[in-house]
């Protein structure tokens, strides 16, 4: 295997995501997923190595629909990956010749539409869903809309109402559907942020209650050591221990993203034929990684998005990050609060608490078992830390 | 041997191949000559080729972005990549390459990118009959034709793979805009059959911004400047590719090796002024030379100037005082000079960095900012000169031609114009004026830095070129010897001291000691010796008296005992 960070992987490439694959087919069975996670976190990959290994009798239409600009659009995009499923079905043939005339229709791929532009798009939308039922040898059909938030971003610029009316529509699609239906959101940004730039207008609903969060994690250590190892082989290098690749996978955060760019960056100056690195070469590339004005890694994101996400709480949030990025270990949630309101005196302990449980949603922060709280990237943690001139090191407890 | 007599004779220079060099489309060079002038790029170019290979073998899709100045080979890099890829059997039987050249730009949707694909490929592939498949869709609404400009291509591409070679990346992206970049990725993702190899620049936020569409999408290959030896081997091929075998012989000599070394101070590595510089190596007048620089900087300048009037106020100051500083500086001189707060200063340049007009070097716990591009400080500067010389081209002049020789120049009535003579005359005048060589200085600020490296062999082969152009090697080893000794612990001076190149160093700083502590007492005045710096002196006079030089013959190398002593001294003080 070569490393290939940010580019499409091999489905054999694709490593370390059965369980979470395993997981999506089993709420897929019951009900539909929003699938989150961070921005090259390999969330693609898992809905490509799902969509390779879903059962038989399950179809999978996987779409980017990140460019969408209007309902319409999005709509003839279904039809025309509903179209190859349905075309041999005489109800549908009807259904789509009375829609109106194929001259003016857009073409999608090898797919001729109609042109129905004088029908509303949720009428065409529901109807053509309506057809999956005359397929009775089809369990499931699954959606996977990849970068749906960017669509109902582009579409709730130029018309909120649009986008409001796109997502109640598909959620009654659901539940009209419920027993062969499933729909798969995903996307770079986070949906709830766009709910609640809608809510802002004036909309009230809970669009994706009904549907299942599933985060994509890291690599379970094991994989991401794995991994590790594999690209280092794959290509020539070798790192002076076994222990190292565990060390290596740890420092990045079991990130398959961060250790294939880790490789890539380690053949861009490769060692002498046969010099065994040792985990000073490793930390150098990732140290380079996270504190160099370059910023491959964009880590500064980190930061400047707290402005979108916090608006004006956003001083506070800074001051709970900056608490929690200066303790070594985790830190219960009500001290890491105690040290943020030095800052913050006014602000009420409820508010703090809101706050912890959103940086959490926001993949800022990792709550264990016992409830104390730590940053959920060691990565992030170290760029804060070094970016924020912190002194990290205090022990969790406060005088 | 003299750089402006290696034309040779008229039989000579009729073996002599024409060979032709652009300074700024490698993409219409001979694949064999772009092959023959590859310096220090091979590993990275088979990198990509790899890359692209697998993507054809296997699933993966890998897609690179070279980062590079202007001049610094992008486009020799594609141009390669072509020309392997357009001669690879597997390559054509699994793929389409559409090379997308920078001067093809003036999209401004994913839809027009599409349609400047497919008009590309119709060119290489005229049996898919795309110009005729694609006149319908001038009769559509823009949706639609979008759309069925993208089934087309699909059409088109079908089984393969699309390959697609495309410079400018920054460009196509600020004219595409955001929705397009989106489009674009959309396609690459649900159509999984494009491979993209892109150049840039810089890196620039459509690519390294976590919210950009592209963001972490490619695997980031930096160019690097050329290394000094980069820069020989280049023009050493470029001498043996146009069959000029003096020229070749005297680069590989300490003096060409000097001259070179100073135009490398002056060039920073960018292969763009090489390639120039190169052309004129043997050109009998200078005349051609002189045009050569002018027209590359005259073609040049609208793109630099049409950037510089981009920025606001503030920013163009502190561009304009990189043009005029020459080199990085911290923000503290940049405020100063610019008279402004360092707070204004520092938001100015990261604005600036942002924008990918300048750079930073980080330095300890100091960010040193310079200009992103070389070739934009001597275009700006060519206007600030109003109709005087470029500094820059005189000081090239003087270091590739002696005093001497640019005087019999004027003597022998070998200048063809007065640009020429402008020239030759300011570089005399030049010489004049300024007592320091500037390949004496180049070599010198070498030796410095490889003796602080403790790269031994090197410092001998510096220390030859230093000769070779008259510079003084007894304050130069003098100054190296402190500089080792200063530098170097007991323990390791005792590890380096069974290494013969050590002993010939500390052999050579003790003569040069010797000799100095002899000018010391025997003639005070020397220049040799006011060179050095006051404390420097004062140790040499005190070594001189503890050691009882008085009267040391000059020539004759101190003993082990005498360099055992000399070391003993040198940590005392």
């Amino acid at each position: 295997m070569k490393p290939n960070p940010g580019g499409i992987l091999n489905i054999g490439d694709i490593v370390g995501r059965e369980a979470v694959v395993n997981y999506l087919s089993q709420v897929l069975s019951q009900q539909s997923v929003l699938l989150v996670a961070e921005r090259r976190s390999g969330k693609t990959h898992v809905l490509e190595k799902f969509k390779a290994s879903a059962p038989t009798n399950w179809v999978i239409i996987k779409r980017d629909i990140g460019a969408v600009r209007s309902a319409t659009e999005f709509v003839q995009y279904v039809m025309a990956d509903l179209y190859p499923h349905l075309e041999a079905k005489t109800n549908f043939r009807n259904w789509l010749q009375g829609l109106g005339d194929q001259m003016g229709g857009a073409q999608i791929g090898p797919v001729k539409l109609p042109n129905f532009s004088s029908k509303h798009w949720k009428q065409v939308l529901g109807d053509a869903i309506a057809h999956l039922s005359d397929i009775a040898t089809v369990e499931r059909f699954v959606f996977l809309w990849d970068e749906l938030p960017w669509m109902l971003e582009i579409i709730a610029k130029h018309n909120p109402q649009e986008a409001m009316e796109l997502l109640d529509a598909l959620r009654t699609l659901r539940q009209q559907h419920a027993s062969k239906l499933r729909m798969v959101f995903t996307g770079s940004l986070g949906l709830h942020h766009i709910v609640r730039a809608l809510k802002v207008q004036g909309y009230n609903n809970t669009p994706v209650n009904d549907m299942l969060s599933v985060e994509v994690e890291p690599l379970a250590l094991a994989d991401a050591t794995g991994l590790a190892k594999q690209l280092f082989v794959d290509n020539g290098l070798q790192l002076s221990s076994d222990a190292l690749y565990a060390q290596l996978a740890q420092t990045v955060d079991c990130i398959p993203f961060y250790i294939h760019h880790v490789v890539s960056a380690i053949l861009k100056t490769p060692p002498r034929p046969g010099q065994v690195l040792d985990m000073a070469a490793v930390e150098a590339v990732i140290s380079h990684c996270i504190h160099s004005a370059d910023n491959p890694w964009d880590l500064q994101h980190y930061e400047e998005r707290t402005l979108a996400y916090y608006g004006t709480q956003r001083g506070e949030c800074l001051a709970l990050l900056d608490a929690v990025a200066s303790c070594t270990d985790s830190i219960s949630v009500l001290d890491a609060i105690k040290r943020a309101k030095a800052a913050y005196p006014a602000v009420a302990q409820q508010d703090w608490i809101e706050l912890t449980r959103l940086l959490e949603r926001d993949h800022y922060f990792h709550r264990n078992a016992a409830g104390e709280i730590s940053f959920k990237f060691t990565v992030v943690k170290r760029w804060w830390v070094w970016q924020r001139s912190l002194a990290a090191g205090a022990t969790g407890e406060v005088a | 041997m003299k750089a402006s007599a290696k034309t040779g004779t008229a039989s000579e220079l009729q073996i002599k191949r024409t060979l032709y060099l652009s300074h700024f489309t490698p993409s219409m060079m001979a694949p064999e000559t772009l092959e023959a002038m590859l310096v220090q790029r091979e590993p990275l170019l088979k990198r990509a080729l790899a890359n692209v290979t697998d993507s054809l073998r296997t699933g993966s899709r890998h897609h690179t972005l070279f980062v590079g100045p202007r001049g610094i080979g992008k486009t020799h890099l594609i141009s390669l990549l072509h020309h392997r890829l357009a001669k690879s059997k597997e390559a054509k039987s699994k793929a389409l390459i559409v090379w997308m050249r920078e001067e093809e730009w003036g999209v401004t949707s994913f839809f027009e990118l599409v349609m400047r694909i497919l008009r590309t490929l119709d060119a290489s592939y005229p049996q898919f009959k795309i110009n005729e498949r694609t006149q319908p869709l001038y009769d559509l609404k823009v949706d639609d034709a979008a759309k069925q400009a993208e089934s087309l291509l699909l059409d088109v591409v079908a089984e393969k793979c699309l390959v697609i070679l495309l410079e400018n990346l920054d460009d196509l992206f600020d004219q595409i805009g955001d929705q397009g970049q989106k489009a674009w990725r959309a396609f690459i993702q649900n159509h999984s059959n494009m491979v993209l190899v892109c150049t840039t620049p810089s890196l620039f936020a459509g690519v390294s911004v976590h919210k950009s569409a592209f963001y972490g999408f490619f695997d980031i290959e930096p160019l690097a400047e050329l290394e000094f030896e980069d820069v020989v081997s280049l023009l050493r091929k470029i001498a043996v590719e146009r069959g000029d075998a003096d020229l070749a012989a005297f680069i590989d000599t300490p003096e060409g090796r000097a001259r070179i070394r100073a135009v490398h101070h002056l060039a920073e590595g960018n292969p763009r002024i090489y390639i120039i510089f190169a052309q004129f190596l043997s050109h009998e007048a200078l005349d051609e030379l002189v045009q050569a620089f002018m027209h590359t900087l005259d073609e040049l300048t609208p793109y630099y100037q049409a950037r510089m009037k981009e920025l606001p106020g503030q920013q163009r100051k502190i561009a304009e005082y990189l043009v005029h500083y020459r080199g990085a500086a911290t923000v503290k001189a940049i405020a100063k000079a610019c008279f402004i707060t360092q707070q204004v200063c520092s938001s100015q340049l990261k604005q600036l960095k942002d924008k990918r007009y300048v750079r930073s070097i980080e330095k300890g716990r100091e960010s040193f900012y310079e200009l992103c591009e070389p070739l934009m400080r001597l275009c700006m500067e060519v206007k600030k000169q109003r109709g005087e010389p470029v500094s820059l081209f005189v000081e090239i002049l003087r270091i590739w031609y002696t005093q001497a020789e640019l005087e019999k120049k004027i003597s022998d009535k070998l200048i063809t114009s007065l640009l020429e003579l402008e020239y030759v005359q300011h570089a005399l005048l030049k010489y004049q004026v300024e007592s320091t060589d500037p390949k004496v200085l180049a070599v010198t600020k070498d030796l410095e830095k490889v003796s602080y490296e403790g790269k031994i062999p090197k410092f001998f082969e510096l220390l030859e070129e230093l000769k070779s152009v008259g510079g003084d090697i007894n304050v130069a080893l003098m100054r190296i010897g402190f500089l080792m000794i200063q530098k170097i612990g007991e323990s390791e001076l005792n590890l380096l001291n069974s290494d013969e190149e050590v002993q010939r160093l500390y052999s050579a700083c003790g003569t040069a000691f010797g000799k100095l502590v002899w000018i010391a007492e025997h003639d005070p005045k020397n220049s040799t010796l006011l060179s050095l710096s006051i404390e420097q002196r004062k140790l040499i006079g005190k070594v001189g008296k503890t050691m009882n030089h008085r009267g040391y013959p000059a020539e004759k190398p101190p003993n082990q005992r005498q360099i055992g002593r000399i070391k003993q001294l040198l940590h005392t003080y």
